[in-house]
């Protein structure tokens, strides 16, 4: 596959672990459309839009939106931003290094009223072999 | 209030019956169960199932470079985004459930 296919399938790679399923985590890409049961759950868009290393890496970064229950306070989006951190930050995934994470504030949902929502994004640049 | 239910669904039942010249015979394309496959990077699906059903067509539109119709349906639950129709006119995306009675539905289906 190519650079961006492949820095995809790292990401999806991460989510597919027997570590990362045992967290209990709903986690979607974006563009998924299908039912999302009850909160909490996870959104992911992967962004490869820094500056490659060479032709055949990428950089960017990996965007979470954290859904969680509007009215519970901001306890459990914290608490799965740390989840996610456990098994992201400063971990190597194949030829994936992910950096440093942040967040944003949390927010109602714009869409969904009954949701909160609080960006967490991750750095990463996918190394790419070049011949 | 279960004995009105089943009357107006009744009289739904007729008044389709009464516009058969009108409708179109069409098969639903069911998929059911969805959920992402980290492994392939695909939907996928429980099940997958063909229903029959006659609709009629409401309208036929253009709305942002794509081809819309309109269809009225006795209720078929769960229709979604991963669900098509097959009319004569070959096969639809379904859009947005417009509106919902709870006995039938006016679904806007897509081309694009």
């Amino acid at each position: 596959m190519g650079k961006y296919t492949d820095g995809l399938f790292s990401v999806y790679h991460v989510f597919d672990t027997d570590a990362f399923k045992a967290e209990s985590l709903k986690v979607f890409p974006s563009n998924f459309d299908g039912d999302k049961g009850e909160p909490p759950f996870l959104r992911f868009t992967v962004v490869p839009g820094g500056p490659p290393l060479n032709a055949a890496s990428t950089s960017g970064v990996l965007l979470v939106e954290i859904f969680t229950a509007w009215g519970v306070g901001p306890t459990p989006a914290n608490q799965i931003a740390d989840i996610l951190d456990k098994h992201l930050q400063r971990k190597t995934v194949g030829t994936t290094q992910f950096f440093v994470s942040s967040a944003d504030k949390q927010e109602r949902d714009k869409q969904n009223e009954g949701l909160a929502r609080m960006f967490y994004s991750i750095p990463f640049a996918h190394f790419g072999v070049t011949i | 209030m279960a004995n009105y239910a089943k009357l107006i669904d009744k009289q739904v039942h007729n008044a389709f019956k009464k516009t058969v010249s009108l409708q179109e015979e069409v098969i639903f394309n069911l998929k059911e169960g969805e959920s992402f496959n980290f492994g392939t990077g695909q939907p996928s699906f429980d099940s997958e199932e063909p229903v029959r059903a006659n609709v009629l067509v409401v309208k036929t539109y253009t709305k942002n470079e794509v081809v819309r119709k309109q269809l009225l349906i006795e209720r078929i639950p769960n229709l979604d985004v991963y669900d098509s129709v097959t009319m004569s006119t070959g096969k639809w995306k379904i859009g947005e459930i417009l509106q919902d009675t709870g006995h039938n539905q006016i679904v806007e289906v897509f081309r694009g």
